[in-house]
């Protein structure tokens, strides 16, 4: 079986407007009671994935990145940079206790790669 | 001899730069003028650095070339001669360059503030100490990450 996408994430120039235009039209939940202050977007439905919205720096380009589950986010950031992937954040553990890290795939697309957190 | 020249040289470039549609579209980085911080060529990366200069001195008038140099970790006869087009501009020294000029205030804040002993990982927590946005903490929490001047380990942040 494949690596999931477990989550994804909007990064907006505007994350407020971004948080409230899609809670508004696709009626998901804003939480961001977090240590990031991170917004995140709970559907609450069966079935697909949660996300959030992070602010974009003025040098980047406002995106949709999907995080793809990672059981050893070491081994897949040497896998992906051996078939010419590139990493932009090295992997950091985030509050909650997940690994996370940003890679460019060899055309320049951003994806983030998860490792959840070790029980 | 300089000091006359410059301020006119920066007056002349600034003008003829405001009547100039920037030559790449990007929209990242840019100033009022469209030139950007990411030109690729040297003569609007050289440009940028003039527009970039006034628009400091502009700020603060006594703020001079050499405090412009130190800035950019090099010394005001090489900078001198880099914006009157007597130097060439390498693609290397343009990523040198730009490496300090996209060092901003919130990230050396931001950096400042969890070197502090006690500190807490709070980003809402940091932005309100520092009078900062929420989001403005969270991009200089990205960059400086991304740069690897700061390191994520759980419950700490951990300056490089």
């Amino acid at each position: 079986m494949g690596a999931a996408v477990t989550r994804w994430q909007i990064l907006s120039k505007d994350p407020e407007a971004s948080t409230s235009f899609y809670a508004t039209v696709f009626g998901w939940t804003i939480h961001s009671d977090n240590p990031l202050g991170y917004r995140e977007l709970r559907s609450n439905a069966k079935g697909g994935i949660d996300g959030g919205v992070w602010p974009c720096p003025p040098e980047g380009r406002p995106m949709v990145q999907l995080f793809i589950e990672a059981p050893d986010i070491e081994v897949t950031i040497r896998a992906a940079t051996r078939l010419g992937a590139r990493v932009i954040i090295s992997p950091q553990l985030l509050p909650q206790g997940e690994r996370m890290a940003v890679l460019t795939d060899p055309e320049g697309i951003p994806f983030g790669l998860v490792q959840s957190a070790r029980a | 001899m300089l000091g006359q020249l410059l301020p006119r040289f920066l007056a002349f470039l600034n003008r003829k730069a405001c009547s100039k549609r920037p030559r790449n579209g990007k929209a990242s980085g840019m100033n009022s003028c469209g030139y950007s911080l990411w030109a690729t060529e040297p003569e609007e990366f050289r440009n940028w650095l003039c527009i970039e200069f006034a628009r400091r001195r502009k700020d603060n008038p006594r703020y001079s070339l050499r405090a412009f140099a130190a800035a950019l970790k090099t010394d005001h006869s090489t900078l001198s001669q880099i914006i009157r087009g007597r130097r060439t501009l390498t693609k290397k020294a343009m990523v040198q360059l730009r490496c300090h000029l996209d060092w901003t205030a919130d990230m050396r804040s931001l950096l400042g503030f969890a070197s502090l002993p006690g500190f807490s990982p709070d980003l809402r927590r940091c932005a309100e100490r520092l009078g900062i946005s929420r989001d403005a903490a969270a991009i200089a929490l990205q960059r400086l990450v991304r740069r690897s001047r700061l390191a994520m380990e759980g419950n700490k942040w951990v300056p490089l």
